[in-house]
């Protein structure tokens, strides 16, 4: 009798101390959330000893998590597990629901879901940090203003937390840097041309499709700012296409994400979150490319003096564009160290 | 999206409609019931198989006499057939699901003088269920737990287009085609799978 009650004892034990997974090794998950009516996968990468978890919100609407992983992120994998998340109608998720049901509020409800199942797997002492780029900075903002308490700290990367204004802070900066270069003598027909559809473009007045070709526009000049040597690109890094191939079915993903960005566009006239963003008091990084023209870092700074954070943080890459952490590479990955390990 | 729904049924009853006076007429034969397997890539290269069942229930042949230099006069065979087809697959996205899938597709198929083979159909017909790995259910207060079998199942209906060629063996042909399938609902909308197939087709009589 005492040998089965032993027996019985050693498994409960046993069990119960294998109830939360182990994360002394690398870490290479999938798992999906299901929260209403759609399953959102969350791609889990690297180093977990510590169990400092950094969630990635990715852009878009409809960008997709897994062409994150490389760069600044991949490398921080090293240190931290990199939680790439697909978000509701992009990538990999899939569900049912009705288009209405794509909104910002439950977008990022969702992300909450994702903590709590992260907790639920891995247990209740992980030390969480959110990074929100592009349309992930205003899913993130959302997420923070709606519950900041599972987060140790926010790093927002040419976020968008008000799109209401973004048309006017592009037009600007286009403006502007077209001025620059054009003075510097840096491929002046280009700028010059440039220079006048943006004043025509600035003419009109926002619309759907203005808005859509400041966005072109504002992907489609980092290569000449590129080629000019304007960008940094001794650690350039690109998309690993062929790695993204393998992870996400392409035509699934480019499906999705078109239409989600399409049932989006109403928030480039209504979304902005300045006026809330003194409730977010949680240590605060704003990064932000300075030769961003597709989200232009007077957004960043409008972002990093509204913040009501008492910890708070301003960097400004001056080689990048869009998306510091594939350009600035090493850089990035020390200034995302150094915030973790000061408030982790 | 009503339009082509509409498009597939229609085709698929105007075919369905053709054939069953054949079948009527002779019965049912076994030498037109042939089955097949194959290597069903979903975007090529997530691995699938497929098993499938095909009854010819119409066909028409056509003979052409020509004459040559070479072989002197000799007769062409091309034949048309309409066929239906009931199907059986699986196949596999290592990083997010499995997909067990199940259709039948109305197809016509023209088989040349030589043995070239060439069809197209629609599938009005179809269901592909997704098994999602580790899965994990919150609610709306937040409780959180693991799934047990965590799926979706999708309308899926498709459209297939392909070539082959007749084999004088035990397999009767080799084939190719290429499967454009709708998931419906699929968010607030539909999406696609593309999968590439290649296999073999036999006839149980050769086997006997």
């Amino acid at each position: 009798m005492k040998k089965i009650t032993f027996i019985i004892v050693s498994f409960v034990i046993l069990f119960s101390a294998c109830e939360k997974d182990d994360l002394s090794g690398t870490l290479d998950d999938v798992l999906y959330v299901r929260y209403k009516n759609a399953e959102m996968p969350a791609y889990i990468h690297g180093n977990g000893s510590e169990k400092i978890f950094l969630i990635i919100l990715h852009g878009g609407p409809g960008g997709k998590a897994m062409e994150y992983r490389v760069g600044a992120l991949k490398d921080l994998e090293e240190r931290y597990a990199i939680v790439y998340f697909d978000q509701r109608g992009s990538g990999m998720s899939s569900g049912n629901y009705s288009k209405k049901d794509i909104t910002p509020e439950l977008m990022a409800e969702d992300v909450l879901a994702l903590v709590k199942v992260l907790k639920f797997k891995y247990g209740n002492d992980l030390k969480l940090f959110l990074l929100g780029h592009s349309w992930g900075g205003a899913l993130g903002t959302r997420v923070l203003l709606m519950d900041q308490s599972p987060f140790k700290g926010w790093i927002e990367v040419d976020g968008g937390h008000n799109l209401v204004d973004m048309f006017d802070y592009q037009v600007t900066r286009f403006l502007e840097v077209a001025d620059e270069q054009i003075s510097e003598g840096n491929s002046v027909d280009f700028w010059t041309d440039l220079k006048s559809d943006v004043n025509e473009i600035k003419e009109e007045g926002y619309s759907d499709e203005n808005g859509g070709k400041l966005n072109e526009l504002g992907h489609s000049t980092e290569e000449r700012l590129m080629d000019d040597h304007v960008l940094d690109d001794k650690d350039k890094v690109s998309v690993d296409f062929l790695n993204y191939l393998y992870e996400e079915s392409i035509i699934i993903s480019s499906v999705s994400s078109s239409v989600v960005n399409g049932n989006l566009n109403y928030l480039w006239t209504t979304l902005d979150y300045t006026p809330q963003l003194n409730q977010i008091t949680i240590p605060s990084m704003i990064m932000w490319g300075e030769y961003d023209l597709v989200i232009p870092y007077s957004m960043g700074v409008e972002a990093y003096n509204a913040i009501g954070s008492t910890d708070k943080y301003w960097v400004l890459f001056h080689g990048s564009a869009h998306s510091p952490m594939m350009n600035e590479v090493k850089q990035f990955e020390q200034e995302v160290i150094t915030f973790i390990e000061a408030h982790k | 999206m009503r339009k082509v729904t509409a498009l597939v049924l229609f085709l698929s009853l105007f075919a369905a409609a053709f054939a069953q006076s054949d079948v009527k007429r002779k019965g049912f034969q076994k030498e037109k019931l042939n089955f097949n397997a194959s290597y069903y890539g979903e975007t090529v290269w997530y691995p699938g198989l497929k098993v499938g069942a095909e009854y010819v229930i119409s066909e028409k042949k056509k003979d052409k006499t020509k004459k040559s230099r070479k072989k002197g006069e000799f007769t062409k065979t091309k034949t048309n057939q309409f066929i239906i087809t009931a199907n059986l697959g699986y196949f596999w996205q290592p990083h997010n699901y499995g997909s067990l899938f199940v259709n039948s597709a109305i197809l016509f198929r023209h088989t040349a003088h030589k043995g070239f083979q060439y069809n197209f159909g629609v599938s009005p017909l179809g269901m592909n269920t997704f098994f999602f790995n580790e899965t994990y259910d919150v609610s709306e207060d937040g409780t959180v737990k693991k799934a047990a079998l965590p799926a979706r199942i999708f309308y899926s209906p498709s459209i297939i287009l392909g070539l082959g060629h007749t084999m004088k063996k035990k397999l009767t042909a080799w084939f190719f085609n290429v499967h454009i399938t709708s998931l419906m609902p699929y968010n607030s909308s539909v999406n696609f799978l593309a999968a590439m197939e290649f296999g073999f087709r036999f006839n149980i009589l050769k086997f006997q």
